[in-house]
């Protein structure tokens, strides 16, 4: 697949979520009863990257700094709902070492140690055993390698699945 | 994702998964094959899911955290913006922040079990 490809498959809008709800819910967020009933929906959503007015340019992307807001301070929900998400994610970390441990697991299936080949490279590995010993910078280069191959992966196969090229 | 079998060259079409030929068909099938990736607790449950690539330099994936309050469920959504150095997070229209530290890591390895699963279940 050329970049020509790929461009194609980036109409989808930040301002677009997908949703599913909780298994055995019929309806979904609250209000959503209406919406078609095959269980998912598309919702337009909030805030997007182009339509923040309080934007620092950081290199090609344009992030607001926590540190330089001034007008939102988070309330003790939001920070809860920050810690929550740590929370869950806490949850991964046992599945990603079963994952790279080669274990089974009666809820995830198989999952070998070999699944993320072709993901991960030499300094990915090493982070794997020894992350503590990367610096924050580069903890965050290989992170951000990783799912940028995960993602680009994501997006070519889904482009062949939607071309017919696996049916 | 098909290489073909060049003895029986419709052999691999034949026996292939049928998928859904629609973007949001395919995210429902990679949320099936990931089902039970993530453990709800205490009344929530999720759903992670790589989303798309909504710039030339970047990706976007999506946690929602589904809870009830009352008999109704709602949801928080957190998306996370990957870049080639750095990944950003952001809540409910929250300013975007770099994910750093143990956060980091176990992004980390939530993308690489979503994209085994993804690649054994879905388009392997």
């Amino acid at each position: 697949m050329n970049s020509g490809d790929r461009e194609n498959t980036m109409p989808y809008s930040p301002q677009q979520t997908f949703y599913i709800p909780p298994a055995g819910t019929a309806a979904g967020p609250a209000g959503q009863e209406e919406m078609p009933g095959d269980a998912s929906y598309i919702e337009n959503t909030g805030a997007t990257v182009e339509n923040n007015p309080n934007t620092t340019h950081t290199g090609a992307f344009e992030v607001q700094q926590a540190q330089e807001s001034t007008e939102h301070e988070p309330t003790a929900q939001e920070l809860e709902g920050i810690d929550d998400i740590r929370g869950f994610i806490d949850s991964l970390v046992s599945y990603g070492q079963e994952g790279r441990e080669g274990h089974n697991d009666d809820h995830t299936g198989q999952v070998t140690a070999t699944s993320y080949e072709g993901l991960t490279d030499n300094k990915a590995n090493h982070t794997n055993s020894t992350a503590e010993e990367l610096s924050p910078k580069e903890a965050a280069e290989v992170a951000a390698d990783i799912a940028i191959k995960a993602s680009k992966y994501l997006d070519d196969a889904r482009l062949e699945a939607m071309s017919g090229d696996t049916q | 994702m098909s290489q073909g079998n060049p003895a029986f060259p419709g052999l691999s079409r034949l026996f292939a998964k049928k998928l859904p030929s629609d973007r949001n068909g395919l995210i429902q099938k990679e949320l099936e094959a990931t089902k039970g990736m993530f453990a709800g607790t205490q009344g929530h449950q999720y759903n992670f899911f790589y989303y798309g690539q909504i710039h030339e330099n970047s990706h976007e994936w999506i946690l929602h955290d589904w809870f009830k309050e009352g008999k109704e469920w709602r949801v928080v959504t957190t998306r996370y913006l990957v870049q080639p150095h750095k990944i950003y997070r952001t809540q409910e229209g929250q300013p975007y922040q770099e994910v750093t530290g143990d956060e980091l890591e176990r992004f980390r390895k939530a993308i690489e079990l979503y994209y085994s699963k993804v690649r054994s279940k879905v388009y392997g």
